[in-house]
């Protein structure tokens, strides 16, 4: 399942990112990488998602929040 | 001694403007969302008879810079670790587990190091606790805990860092990097294996031996011990959980309520800057006639003395009409201050992401937007923390469509002067808002021409609501009015004496205004000769219309009106302004607005100070300050620029109304918006989005006025 079609409330494993490099490197070091474990604060049906990773609350934009996998 | 310096690092609003503040006495601006400081800031402070040099760096997330702010940092991180200093590492104490990423790295650099905890206040109201001695064993550094805002615990930081400086200057080597994170930062040259008690149970993210590790794999390890150390560094027994979403955020960031109460806020903030902005406006206008009365009675009645013209036309006139607006900026910084220590202005971005992936940028790009309501050039520093160049650009092009407090005034003096009472906080409001669609508009034809490229993901962390203290809303709301009164004291002042003279000299000769002179007697006795121009016949003909006027009087009366504009017509300012008039009559303006859309390059109060100046001569009569809570300046205005056939028709002011505020809204950045772009972006993008701005302005204000002077406004 990807970030984007996540439910609200929701606790999930992040499994993949598939973003070039930076990005990737710039989600790390604000907290989110694989393995991170995140909760959906809103999700994303109407474009960014919250989620609350590492104890700080992340907005992910809608396109990003495509490109993240996470574990069921 | 040896001066040390003190460098303040950590992750975006953690708090280190604050704490630079409180060392260095310095009024940094500080605001509760990631990206305030975007450059180096450096000061002063003594500690114990020792001086240190402070500097306050940009916020990053990690070492590894992803925006330019970030980049900032990073470098003077690297430029000065061999130099005297000890670096201070703020933490947001709420939100300590991600903070150690950037620790650990700092921590890397080996250079003497303190690690703060800030905002301890709200951790311990969460039921946080810190084993601080636990927390210094693991990273071998000493451990504080602070609150930056009220002070407490700042002495004792800095105590700690005078008395590490002293150390060092005995020859202590500060102690060294931990060994288990020494083992963790090996990249890739060894097999690496995590310390014993960090290394079980992390298969899954078990290091690469031969290839380098990417960043993310690398930040991955990072997390990974991190969350191993976390449980023994702090006690979260007590802890009332994790924070989740407040209900504040469910009800601004509400997926149909967001927006709508976006401009609802927006909607009351200028309706709050015109209704309770008036009253005290009229207070200071009336202190400001007083004293032009006042200091006016010096010289005999009809002294033709330079100095009264320059103290009375220029000085008083031009910083007077600006001080005047001093209300209305006030009420606008207070506005943006509670926005801006609230929280609101990330939630305003993520509100708007939505609208801002249509056109190709995201939601960050519009806190620079947003601090552009206050100035542009901070607006186009705050451009600064976006990632991709191309939407930095593309921001940095538009800022200028966002109104500035400095363009408060112009509309705080056109919108009355043009519209009926109960539409002016409506107007404003509208203003504001036509500036943002445009500048969405723009940026969409931007990113779809030469700012062509992909988007870039937007990722933003979303700051903790923060109730706005009147200590801080008030200090800074003081601040700018101060500034704002200091402008007008000294840039507006000294413009205000130039345009004054560009507007006196050349004087009219003698022989040329008795000529005037003749002209108006010989229309008044009924000869009306035909070259003259209708309006003016007409404003001759209201003098004469006015019962209790006598003919002598009217005469004079009218005489000096015709000499006065033909004196202004004769001096500098008004060939400037007639050179550039061909320009300005397709809008519905004439050579005097165009002087003052040029002086406003300057500054854009100065319009306001230029209009003042150029309408000082020549008193309104009574009756047609009948309105309320108009200032005479723009009943001069509308007499003038709204007037068909020697009436002021009302549609016709809006017309002409809407024309002024929008070529003010949309038309030449001022010079300091130019200088901060072209360091910034470089002089072809400078100049490109001066020339672009104004052609825009000019197309936009011609079509409405041509459109509505065909509709019959």
């Amino acid at each position: 399942m990807v970030l984007a079609n996540a439910q609200k409330g929701n606790r999930h494993r992040v499994s993949e990112i598939l973003t070039s490099d930076m990005v990737q490197g710039k989600l790390a070091a604000m907290g989110l990488v694989p393995g991170s474990e995140i909760e959906i604060l809103q999700s994303s049906l109407h474009g960014a998602a919250i989620v609350s990773c590492r104890g700080a609350q992340l907005v992910l934009g809608r396109g990003l929040a495509q490109m993240i996998q996470l574990e069921d | 001694m040896k001066e040390f310096q003190i460098v303040l690092a950590g992750n975006p609003n953690c708090g280190k403007s604050t704490i630079f503040n409180q060392l260095t006495g310095a009024r940094q601006h500080v605001g509760n969302y990631p990206g305030v400081t975007v450059e180096k800031k450096e000061g002063k402070c003594t500690i114990g008879g020792r001086t240190f040099k402070v500097v306050d760096l940009p916020g990053a997330y990690s070492m590894d810079a992803h925006s330019e702010d970030e980049e900032a940092a990073r470098q003077y991180l690297l430029e000065n670790r061999d130099s005297d200093m000890v670096l201070v590492n703020v933490v947001d104490a709420c939100n300590l587990e991600r903070s150690l990423f950037l620790t650990l790295q700092l921590r890397e650099l080996n250079v003497p190091m303190i690690f703060v905890l800030n905002m301890c206040d709200l951790a311990r109201q969460r039921g946080i606790e810190f084993r601080k001695g636990e927390i210094s064993e693991w990273l071998r550094l000493p451990v504080l805990e602070c609150v930056g805002f009220t002070g407490e615990g700042v002495r004792e930081m800095s105590e700690k860092i005078a008395s590490l400086a002293g150390e060092l200057e005995n020859g202590t080597v500060p102690e060294d990097v931990p060994q288990w994170l020494k083992d963790l930062s090996l990249k890739g040259e060894l097999p690496r294996t995590l310390p014993e008690e960090l290394a079980s149970d992390s298969e899954n993210i078990a290091p690469k031996a031969d290839a380098e590790r990417s960043e993310t794999e690398n930040a991955a390890l990072y997390y990974e011990a991190v969350s191993r150390i976390l449980p023994q560094m702090i006690s979260t027994a007590k802890a009332k959980g994790p924070v989740k979403t407040s209900f504040l955020d469910r009800l601004f960031l509400h997926r149909f309520l967001g927006l709508p109460l976006f401009f609802l806020m927006l909607y009351l903030i200028f309706q709050l800057t015109f209704t309770v902005g008036e009253y005290p406006m009229g207070w200071i206008e009336s202190g400001v006639e007083a004293l032009s009365e006042k200091v006016g009675s010096f010289w005999a009645e009809d002294s033709e003395s330079l100095l009264k013209s320059l103290i009375l036309d220029g000085i008083i006139a031009g910083v007077g009409g600006v001080v005047v607006f001093l209300p209305n900026i006030v009420l606008l910084f207070l506005a943006i201050s509670i926005l801006e220590d609230s929280g609101y202005m990330a939630r305003a971005a993520v509100v708007m992401d939505r609208f801002m992936a249509k056109v190709g940028l995201h939601g960050k790009s519009f806190i620079p937007m947003m601090v552009g309501f206050g100035c542009t050039v901070p607006g186009i520093m705050a451009t600064r923390t976006l990632d991709n160049r191309r939407e930095r650009l593309a921001t940095i092009f538009i800022l200028p469509l966002m109104s500035c407090g400095a363009r408060m005034p112009i509309y705080a003096l056109l919108i009355p002067a043009f519209f009926p009472q109960a539409w002016h906080g409506n107007v404003l409001f509208l203003v504001y808002v036509i500036g943002i669609l445009l500048a969405i508009l723009l940026a969409k034809l931007l990113r779809v021409s030469i700012l062509r490229g992909e988007p870039v993901p937007f990722v933003m962390e979303l700051p903790a609501w923060h109730m706005p203290t009147l200590r801080t809303v008030g200090v800074k709301t003081l601040e700018r009015g101060w500034i704002y009164l200091k402008k007008a004291g000294t840039i507006i002042l000294g413009l205000s004496i130039i345009l004054w003279a560009l507007a006196t000299f050349p004087q009219l000769p003698d022989t040329e205004a008795e000529k005037i002179a003749a002209s108006v007697a010989a229309e008044m006795s009924g000869n009306v000769p035909e070259e003259t121009a209708p309006a003016e016949s007409a404003a001759a003909e209201t003098v004469a219309d006015a019962e209790e006027v006598s003919p002598e009087d009217a005469l004079a009366a009218a005489q000096e009106e015709r000499i006065a504009e033909a004196a202004l017509e004769y001096s500098c300012s008004g060939k400037i302004g007639k050179a550039i008039e061909p320009l300005m009559k397709p809008m519905g303006m004439d050579w005097r607005v165009g002087t003052a859309f040029l002086g406003a390059f300057a500054a854009k109060e100065v319009f306001v100070a230029q209009m003042a100046i150029v309408y000082q001569g020549g008193d309104v009569e009574d009756e047609e300050v009948g309105e309320e809570n108009v200032l005479k300046l723009g009943q001069k205005l509308k007499t003038q620029y709204a007037s068909v056939d020697g009436e002021v028709s009302e549609s016709r002011s809006m017309l002409v109304g809407w024309c002024f505020l929008l070529f003010s809204l949309i038309a030449a950045p001022c010079c300091a918006t130019v200088g901060v772009v072209v360091r910034e972006a470089g002089w072809k993008w400078a100049v490109g989005q001066y020339v672009g701005l104004t052609v825009i302005a000019w197309i936009i204000c011609t079509a409405i006025y041509q459109i509505g002077t065909m509709c019959g406004m």
